[in-house]
């Protein structure tokens, strides 16, 4: 997150440089600046933090769930299954079971629900007691659990897809519009000068810096929207 | 059209006389800029960017509830197509029908939720397949129809039946025909919003012909 928080700072004062190389005003340049810094900590950031956590949770999770069944089915042993389960190279999660050291292998297993905070976890949980009471063969019971797992992966991985695709292209058209605008600025040189001392020109200038603000914003919101069902309170 | 407007509106749970209220706010700032910039600049350019921009907001103020309510619908069918997903594990566990409806329950979002208590409090008064309509009546797909009378089918003859194999059957070609509408509608609305970099374009090529041609218009005025 922090490499995130970094990469759109700068990007705030490139969008500021490039308004005071267009508009020659350093008020403009700082509003800017400004305007976007604040978009990014009040709006975006959070939902950067929501959607790296989520993409994670959903990794971290099928990875448990699925050595989880079928260690169990080969071992019949929670404990096993459970260290097998965690065995991901995941700093939270990891910190997470190091509290849990002392607990029932089952309630350290429900203890995760929290941390995953996924609907499919809840589901899994459901199976796992239902195993517990009934018995029987866990890899038919959690078939289908499976089957939801996957689907939910390959929504996610495909969904990744699209929303990478579309960031490539909006970043080359951004690129280039503005890339159009500096070079009128300099090889249009003085006649450009003599057009910034309309004040409607440089303020429609802002403007436009103003709508880029704004496609990037709109375009993080649909980046980040993710169709993976939280756990409900 | 103010009808159809205000039965939209219930629809999203919103009160018409507070939006009503909201929309006028707007438009009553955007008028006082636009004619305070007149009296200050004593220039007709910024009133008429305010006239533009009040059509604008209302357009976008007024159409937003019918998208609002497209994306809900939507949002419905996907929450409805995981908990029916959940509902598969629970028939498969041994659970019975009404018992696996009772436990989606706890997994819904509060629209479904609600739902799902009607349609097992209508199960304990109505033992035909009308609850299970009714049901399927709120998401306008006839293949939820067809799925909550295949769940009906399942009361009678148990999981072992030939209606569990049905009910798979549907509830997979639904689970894959609303993934594929999911992917084609991310698809499109990042298309949409990735599109914004011609429109800065275009505004850029137009407020470029007003830099120029304001400069060719001081010379001209100049000789």
């Amino acid at each position: 997150m922090r490499k995130i928080n970094i990469i759109f700072i700068i990007l705030g004062l490139v969008l500021a440089a490039f308004c005071f190389l267009a508009t020659n005003n350093f008020i403009y340049a700082s509003l800017v600046a400004v305007i976007f810094v604040i978009d990014y900590f009040l709006l975006m950031r959070k939902k950067f933090t929501h959607y790296f956590s989520l993409i994670q949770r959903v990794h971290t999770s099928y990875h448990f769930i699925n050595s989880f069944v079928i260690t169990l089915s080969v071992k019949e042993s929670f404990e096993e299954a459970y260290q097998n389960g965690i065995r991901i190279n995941n700093a939270r999660l990891n910190a997470e079971t190091e509290q849990l050291t002392e607990m029932p292998v089952v309630d350290r297993v429900k203890y995760l629900k929290d941390y995953f905070n996924l609907s499919i976890y809840q589901m899994f949980l459901n199976v796992i007691s239902l195993y517990q009471d009934q018995g029987g063969n866990i890899l038919t019971m959690s078939d289908n659990l499976m089957k939801e797992c996957t689907r939910t992966e390959r929504a996610l991985s495909d969904t990744l897809s699209i929303g990478h695709k579309h960031l490539k292209e909006f970043i080359t058209l951004w690129v280039m519009s503005i890339g159009i605008l500096i070079f009128m600025r300099f090889s249009l040189s003085d006649f450009y000068l003599s057009m910034l001392k309309n004040t409607m020109f440089s303020t429609l200038l802002f403007v436009f810096f103003l709508i880029c603000i704004v496609s990037i914003n709109l375009f993080v919101i649909a980046f980040t929207d993710l169709t993976v069902k939280e756990a409900t309170k | 059209m103010i009808k159809k407007l205000k039965a939209q509106m219930q629809i999203l749970g919103l009160n018409p006389k507070k939006e009503g209220l909201i929309l006028l706010i707007f438009n009553l700032v955007l008028v006082a800029v636009g004619t305070a910039t007149y009296f200050i600049l004593k220039e007709l350019t910024y009133p008429l960017v305010c006239v533009g921009l009040i059509f604008i907001l209302n357009f976008v103020f007024l159409t937003r509830y019918s998208k609002q309510i497209e994306g809900k619908n939507i949002e419905n069918l996907q929450e409805f197509a995981t908990l029916f997903g959940y509902f598969r594990i629970f028939i498969h566990n041994g659970y019975s029908v009404y018992s696996a409806l009772k436990e989606l329950i706890v997994f819904a979002n509060e629209d479904l939720k609600s739902s799902l208590q009607k349609l097992l409090s209508d199960i304990d008064n109505d033992k035909s397949v009308q609850p299970f309509i009714d049901f399927a009546k709120g998401f306008n797909e006839i293949i939820v129809e067809e799925m909550m009378i295949s769940i009906y089918q399942l009361i009678d003859d148990g999981e072992q039946s030939d209606y569990l194999m049905q009910f798979e059957l549907i509830f997979d070609k639904f689970s894959d025909l609303l993934y594929q509408r999911y992917l084609r509608g991310k698809d499109s609305k990042l298309g949409t919003i990735g599109s914004a970099p011609l429109i800065g374009s275009c505004f850029l090529i137009i407020v470029l012909t007003i830099g120029i041609i304001s400069v060719i218009g001081e010379l001209i005025n100049g000789i």
